[in-house]
This record gives C-alpha cells, structure tokens and sequence, in this order.
C-alpha cells in the first residue's frame, strides 16, 4: 500500500469509529450494495453484449443467405433464359435464312422485369438477332466490348460480367441502362456450315439493386454489398460515394475471406464481417456489421439496467436502512439506559429489546442495577439503624434508673456525711459520662472503654456495697487498638444484674483484654449461668429473652460491632449454668491512631 | 443526532446520483433519437435532366444524415427576384440550413448577407466574390472552361473553323468562370474565331462549333442543331442524358461532366455539419471528368456520367 492509500486508510478508520452503529452498518451495507449491483450489472451487461452479438452475427447469416439464394435463382434462370434460347432456338436455326426475333421476343416478354436487352451476334460483332431493340449503335464496337472478349476466351462457360452501361443499342429515348452481361459462345448455322457466335443476355442491375437495397434498409443489421469474384464491387450502398472516393470499403481484403464470420479492423472501426459466396460466379457477399452497432442494440438495454441497479441501491439503501436501526437501536437504548443509570438514576427501566446477545447484555445491567439498588438500600438502612444503634448506646448511658439511683446514692453519702465517698462517685460518674461522649465519636481507644467500664464499676461496687468482686486482667498493648464505644458497660450491667444478683459477696466480674489475631474483650462472671437455649437466643433480634436494666441489651452491642466491623465480628457467649457466663467482645485489630488519623469514624 | 443527518445526507446523495443518472439516461437517450435536419435546396430553373444526379447525391446524404431536404427550383432562371422569394420563405421557415445553386450570384448574395438569421448557408456550383461568408461546395469552374477549351482546340487540329458561345446565364458567376478558362484556353489558337457570345442562338451568325456554357445551354445547341439539320460541332457541359445520347451519337464533340453527385453529397455534409457546429470547409472542390466520344464508356467516366439509381 501507498503511503497515501495507508493515510486514507487511517482517515477512514478513524472516521468509521467514531460514528455510530448504525451509520457504520448503513454506510457498509450500502457500500457492499453498489458494488455487488455493479458487478452483476457488468457481468450481465457483458454476457448480454455477447448473447447479442451471436444472435445478431446469426440473424444476418440468415438473411444474407437468403439473399444468396434469391441471387442464385436469379442468376440461374438468367442461365435458364440463355440455355433455352440457345439449345430451343439457335440450335435449330439456320441463321442465314430464319429469323430469331420471334423466340427471342417471347423470352424477352416472359423475363421483361430482369432482363434489358437479348442478343446474339457472329464472331466478328455483327448483330444476327436483339430484342427489344435491334438497331446497334453505329460507334458500338462490340467485339471490344468486355464480355464479348472473355466469352471468346473461355468458349465453355458462361461469363457474367461486372456492372457497366449497356452499350449497345440506339434507344432514341435517351435511356441508358446500367446491366450485368451474362454472355457465352453459341454454335451457329449459316447455309449448313457451322460458326461461332456470342449470345448476350443483359440483366436488369436494377434487380440485383432492389435485392440489397431490401436488406440494406434494415440498418440495425449493418451493411450488405457485393463483390465480384478479382474483388470488384458490384453492388455497394454507398457505392457512388465509393466510386468517386469519399469512402472507402475493405473489399480487397474481403475477397480473400471464405465463408463466415470475421472479426476485422478497417479505418479504426472494428466490425464483424460475414461472407458468403454466390455459386457459379464466385461473387461474394459481404455483411459489414460495425462493432458500435453491437453496443447500440445493448445501449437500450443498458439504461434499462441501470435504472434497475438505481432503484435497487436505492431500495437496498432502505433496508439497509431498517435493519441496521434494528440492529443499533436496542444498543443505542442500552447505551442510553446506561448513561441514565451512570447519571444516577437507578430507577428507569432498562430496555430488553433486540437480538440474542443484546438481551442477554440488557439482562445483566438490569440485574447488576437491581444489586445495586439492594446495596444502596442495605447501605441506608445500615446507616439508620447504627444510627437508632448510638443513640441506643447513648441512651442506655443516660438511663435515668442508674442516674436517678447514682444520684440517690450520692445524696445518701453526702446525708451520712461520707464526703470522701461523694466526691470519688461523683468524680467517676463525671468520668463516665465524659468518655460516654467523647466529643460525639462512636470509635475510641480500647483503653477509653476500659477505663469507662472501670468507672461504671466502680459505681456500681459503691452501689452494691461491695456484693462482688472485679478483677481486671488488661494487657496494655490491647489498649492501643479501637474499638466502639460503649460495649463494655452493657455487659458489665448483665453480669451485676444477672450474675451477681443471688450471690452474696462470692461474686467475682472479671474483665480481661488480650489479643491473639485479633483484640478480645471479656467479661465474665461466675453468677449462674443462663440455659443454653436461651444463650442461642441473645444474639438473635426479636428475642424473647426479657430485658432488663439498662433496656438496651447485650443485641445493641453486638449489632453495633458488626455494622462497624462487619459480620466476622462481634459478642461471642459462652455460658455454664451454675458455672458462669462469659461475654466475648472480638474485634479487628486496628490502631486506634490509623482511624483517628482518618477522622475517628 | 449528527449520525441521523449524516444518513439523511446521504440517503440525499443516492437520490442525488439517481436523478443525475436519469437526467444523463434522458440526455444519452435524447441524442440516439437524434431529431431530423430540415435542410431545403433551392437549385437554378427548373430542367427535366439537370438536376436528376445532383438531387441523387442529396438524398443519398440525406438518408446518411438523418435530414429531410426539401428540394425546389425556380421557373425563371434568368430572374433572380423568384430565388430570393424562396430563399427568404425558407429562412422564415427556421429550415436548420439551406442549400443554394445562385441564379444570379451578385443578388442572391446580397439577400443572403441582408439575412438576420444564423441559418448555416451553403453555396454549390456556384462561386461568390472571393472572402464570401459562405462555405461552398463547387467544382473548379474556371479550370473546367480552360479543359474544355484545351480539348476544342485539339480537335480543331489547326483547321480554320468559327464558334459561337451560348451562356444560358451570364449572371451566374460559376458561367462567367468557366467562359474565362475557356477563352483563356483558345487565347493561342489562331485558327479559332468566335464569332459571338450569346444567350440565344437564333439571331446569330451560323458557325461550325457551339460551346454551351452550361448543362442546358449545352442541350439547347444540340437541339437547335438536331432541328436545323446543321453539321455543327456542339461542346459543352453537364452529363443529362440527353447530352450523352448525342455524344454517342457524334453531334456533340466533348463534355465536362462535374461530379453532382458528390457535389449533392457533399453540400448536405457541409451543411450538417455546420448546423452541429463543426468545422467546416470553407471551400469543398468536386471533380469533374473531360469525356469524348471514345472515352464516353471506360470504366470510370461510367460512374460518373450516368447515375446508377435508375
């Protein structure tokens, strides 16, 4: 390829892709379209054009052969006329003493339209016997004449001689004919000797002319005219302008053809020439057909054709049309519902038309759109729940019960003069709710919830007048992890209410933070245990286990994990009855500075 | 979309082709039925014989070239007044082109040159003034007069003899030409006296030659000659059959024969192809043959003397 040719090639491409389906598809189609139209249009124009040809070669075979017949009956009863004349009459005759005329004018009347003139004369040009006329002109000079001379050369044969002007007779009506001489050499008896003689039949050049002029008025077919046997024209259409040079003809040439068909160039025209000779006279004829005649007959057929490849590339433009918008068009609804869903809008519906595949393509956007809207809708409703979840959490700290009872304790306290005491409760409830809080983030540092849990507890030991015992088993690394708030607390309040509640001062509230491959929280107490099928139900919603407390149970902490840190988290319970319960808190480990780097939530 | 315009555009360039396709069918379909030219010929007086082989050559063109010629002589050739009625009846008719043998070359030229309309003119046989505006299609007059002459004097083969020449129309250019070349011809012969020049021969002087200027000056000696029984040597012009008859018959001693067949032919082609605009030859010369008795029936005097349509 060219450079040119590749710079176009890019150009299109680069055209072609940046249109759409349709218009690639239409504007392929109706490419492919023209060029298969043409090509069937060459093909059979071509194969016509040839058709064509040999019909028409075939047709003028046909006619010029039955010129050729008409031309030799002619000729042979020009001979019949001669034969009959001679063996009928001037055989039997003493030329000395009968008179010819009388059988000659018989003849003569029955063969009028063919015939000028018949005549015979002895060998040295003296006229023995001539009808119509019988007056020879006085300059004639007959035995100089042309068919005088050859029919004394070849004394057999019968001799037609070229077209010429008769030149004979003195016709006081001026007229001059234009004739074929059939002349030949006849026995003649004078006083009972015998001699020589020629007898002259004269045919009508007309005839011959009216012959070829029939054929030569059809023109679709050409030219027809005729040669004699050295190449000398004897009958031409144009032959005037032949005669006096204007035009030329291949006639030369063409006597040296033998019967059939040629293809020939003559004066930079092709042409198909067909031959055939006459008998006897080795006359041929010739029929010229040029090669643009060929094109002509096709011509007609030629607009007819194009009109259809018009009209076919035009409705083909149409279809083409029709199926490439079926075909774009549930792409381009597809497209356009993704753009749709792109800008937002989850809501519309997606088209499902068109072919196998596209179908399957609208199917699988319209389930990837409804996951999408499920996600979205989970996403919402996480977010409204850890919502409802927090304030929850946040609410269970303000519980007005452990306020109102904190309170009341403290005013006990202060009544009975115990100031020392006040002040520490006061100054962890103060603690407490401080961390409860923290500035309104839901993550803070597992050593924040400890220390939150401690202060509750220590509330609470002061409330319960030491009715149990906690210990604390924290490992400090633990603390530096985060975790959300509140967590702890709950599950301190369930192991004091339900754990510690019917033991009297054996109670121990263990609360233990370690880690392994993740950071574990837990409390245990050695209170009574809960059934193990009512343990199944406490990490379940809707359960029937009844609250008490703070109202918001073990469930809230549990849920809360979860939505922060997802399901692999949570609260974990283990639980012997009359053994204990042990409250598992496990959460990832993550440091609490990366995520308060990252805003705390 | 832009893509929908560009198909509309499209769609509009296929419509587009088809009627431009159409329109070259219609053109192309058009030019095959090519329409007929319409060409009149208006020859000199109307004569039984003189114009059988010129109207031969017309039709002959007019069948190749598709024109139809409509073809008139006038009654009075010696007037030109009847021509150029015809001329301008013919011009008024929008013929495509017309074909003129001049009766009286000065006038007809002025009517001509008079004419408002672009109608493609051809002259034949006759000659105008030289940077006429006209193309013209003729033999060589004054060359044709100066053979004849050469022929007189060689059959004259220094004898004292006399001649008296008939111009039929001195007001035809091409008669006056010819009478030049053939004075010019006997300027060195001694031995020939004309003895006058006349239209008519009735009111002259009795010679030994007659030379007609023209095809019916030519018959008219001979008939003039036949009827008085005279020995009188007739040369002349033109190949009516009349005039080969009596060749033949030895009254008249030699002719110029113009081709006028081809002069027909050609003046037809001339014109067509001025109508369609192409080039064409401002002056087209025709032949002509120089015949006598002996060389009346070769071959190729023939052909040209007698019309082969009959």
């Amino acid at each position: 390829m060219t450079e040119k040719g590749r710079t176009f090639y890019e150009r299109a491409k680069r055209y072609i892709g940046r249109k759409s389906i349709q218009f690639t598809l239409e504007l392929s189609f109706t490419i492919v379209a023209i060029i298969c139209m043409t090509l069937i249009a060459v093909t059979l124009q071509k194969k016509f054009e040839i058709e064509m040809r040999e019909t028409k070669i075939e047709s003028t075979e046909q006619v010029i052969d039955q010129v050729r017949l008409n031309l030799e009956n002619y000729l042979r009863s020009m001979m019949r006329i001669s034969d009959a004349m001679y063996y009928a009459t001037i055989k039997s005759k003493d030329i000395s003493t009968d008179s010819l005329e009388t059988e000659m004018n018989l003849l003569y009347e029955a063969n009028k339209d063919n015939l000028v003139s018949v005549a015979c004369f002895d060998i040295e040009g003296n006229l023995l016997g001539a009808t119509p006329i019988d007056a020879v002109k006085q300059n004639a000079n007959i035995a100089y004449q042309n068919w005088f001379v050859t029919a004394n050369e070849e004394l057999e044969n019968f001799h037609f001689s070229l077209p010429h002007v008769q030149n004979l007779f003195d016709d006081s009506s001026h007229r001059y004919y234009w004739v074929i001489s059939l002349s030949r050499i006849v026995e003649l008896t004078s006083k009972g000797n015998n001699q020589r003689g020629v007898l002259l039949v004269d045919m009508n050049y007309s005839t011959i002319e009216q012959q070829f002029k029939k054929v030569n008025a059809n023109t679709s077919l050409g030219y027809t005219y005729l040669l004699g046997k050295n190449g000398e024209i004897i009958y031409h259409p144009k032959q005037e302008l032949i005669y006096s040079g204007l035009l030329q003809e291949n006639n030369l040439e063409a006597m040296n053809y033998s019967d059939g068909s040629y293809q020939e160039t003559f004066q930079g025209e092709k042409r198909v020439v067909i031959v055939k000779t006459i008998g006897y006279t080795g006359w041929k004829i010739v029929s010229v057909i040029p090669n643009t005649f060929f094109q002509m007959a096709v011509s007609g057929i030629q607009i007819f054709a194009l009109f259809i490849i018009m009209l076919s590339v035009c409705i083909l433009a149409f279809i083409n049309q029709f199926v490439s918008r079926q075909i774009a068009k549930p792409i381009k609804n597809l497209e356009d519902s993704v753009r749709e869903i792109e800008s937002g809008n989850l809501d519309i519906q997606i088209n499902e038309g068109g072919s196998y595949e596209i179908q399957e393509l609208g199917r699988t956007i319209k389930s990837m759109v409804s996951q999408m809207r499920e996600l979205m809708d989970d996403i919402v409703k996480e977010q409204e729940q850890k919502r409802k979840m927090e304030l929850g959490a946040l609410q269970s700290q303000i519980n007005p019960h452990f306020l109102y009872n904190t309170l009341d304790t403290i005013v006990w306290m202060i009544e009975t003069e115990r100031y020392e005491e006040a002040i520490t409760i006061v100054t962890q409830l103060a603690s407490l709710f401080r961390i409860s809080l923290s500035k309104g983030k839901t993550i803070i540092s597992v050593k924040d919830e400890i220390s939150h849990a401690q202060n509750y507890m220590n509330i609470q030991k002061i409330r319960y007048k030491n009715k149990f015992e906690v210990r604390y088993d924290i490992d400090e690394e633990v603390c530096k992890y985060a975790t959300v708030k509140l967590i702890i607390q709950p599950l301190l309040e369930n192991a004091i209410y339900y754990g510690m509640e019917f033991m009297d001062g054996e109670g121990i509230i263990t609360l233990r933070a370690y880690m392994e491959d993740r950071v574990y929280i837990e409390v245990a107490d050695n209170g009574l245990g809960i059934p193990k099928e009512n343990v199944e139900q406490l990490l379940v919603e809707n359960n029937q286990v009844q609250k008490r407390g703070s109202g918001v149970g073990i469930l809230n902490v549990h849920q809360r994990i979860q939505l922060r840190f997802g399901e692999a988290y949570g609260l974990e319970i283990e639980s012997e009855p009359d053994e204990g319960t042990c409250a598992r808190i496990c959460l990832p480990k993550i440091l609490y500075e990366d995520l308060k780097d990252k805003g705390g939530e | 979309m832009n893509d929908k315009k560009e198909i509309r555009n499209i769609l509009l360039l296929v419509f587009v082709i088809i009627i431009v396709g159409a329109l070259i069918i219609a053109k192309f379909y058009g030019n095959n039925q090519k329409e007929r030219y319409n060409i009149s010929v208006i020859a000199g007086e109307a004569h039984a014989e003189r114009w059988v082989v010129l109207q031969q050559g017309l039709e002959k063109a007019g069948n190749d070239y598709n024109a139809q010629i409509n073809f008139y002589t006038v009654v009075n050739g010696k007037d030109a007044r009847e021509q150029k009625d015809l001329i301008n009846r013919e011009l008024e008719k929008k013929v495509d082109a017309i074909i003129v043998c001049a009766v009286d070359s000065q006038e007809i030229q002025e009517v001509l040159q008079k004419s408002e309309r672009r109608t493609p003119v051809i002259l034949i046989e006759t000659d105008l003034k030289p940077g006429h505006l006209y193309s013209q299609v003729s033999p060589d007059n004054y060359e044709m007069g100066y053979h004849l002459g050469e022929e007189f004097v060689r059959q004259q083969e220094g004898k004292e003899t006399t001649a008296g020449i008939l111009i039929d129309n001195d007001k035809i250019a091409a008669q006056q030409e010819r009478l030049k070349g053939f004075e010019e011809a006997l300027a060195s012969a001694k031995n020939i006296t004309i003895k006058w020049r006349a239209s008519d021969y009735q009111s002259n002087e009795r010679v030994d030659n007659i030379i007609g200027m023209d095809c019916v000056g030519t018959q008219n000696a001979t008939e003039i000659s036949k009827v008085n029984n005279e020995k009188i040597s007739i040369y002349g012009f033109g190949n009516a059959e009349a005039n080969i008859y009596y060749m033949d018959k030895g009254i008249i001693k030699a002719l110029v024969v113009p081709n006028d067949f081809n002069m027909g032919y050609l003046s037809v082609q001339n014109a067509v192809q001025a109508v369609e605009k192409d080039m064409v030859y401002k002056n087209t010369i025709v032949e002509y043959i120089v015949v006598t008795g002996d060389t009346l029936h070769n071959e190729e005097n023939q052909r040209i003397i007698f019309p082969l349509v009959q």
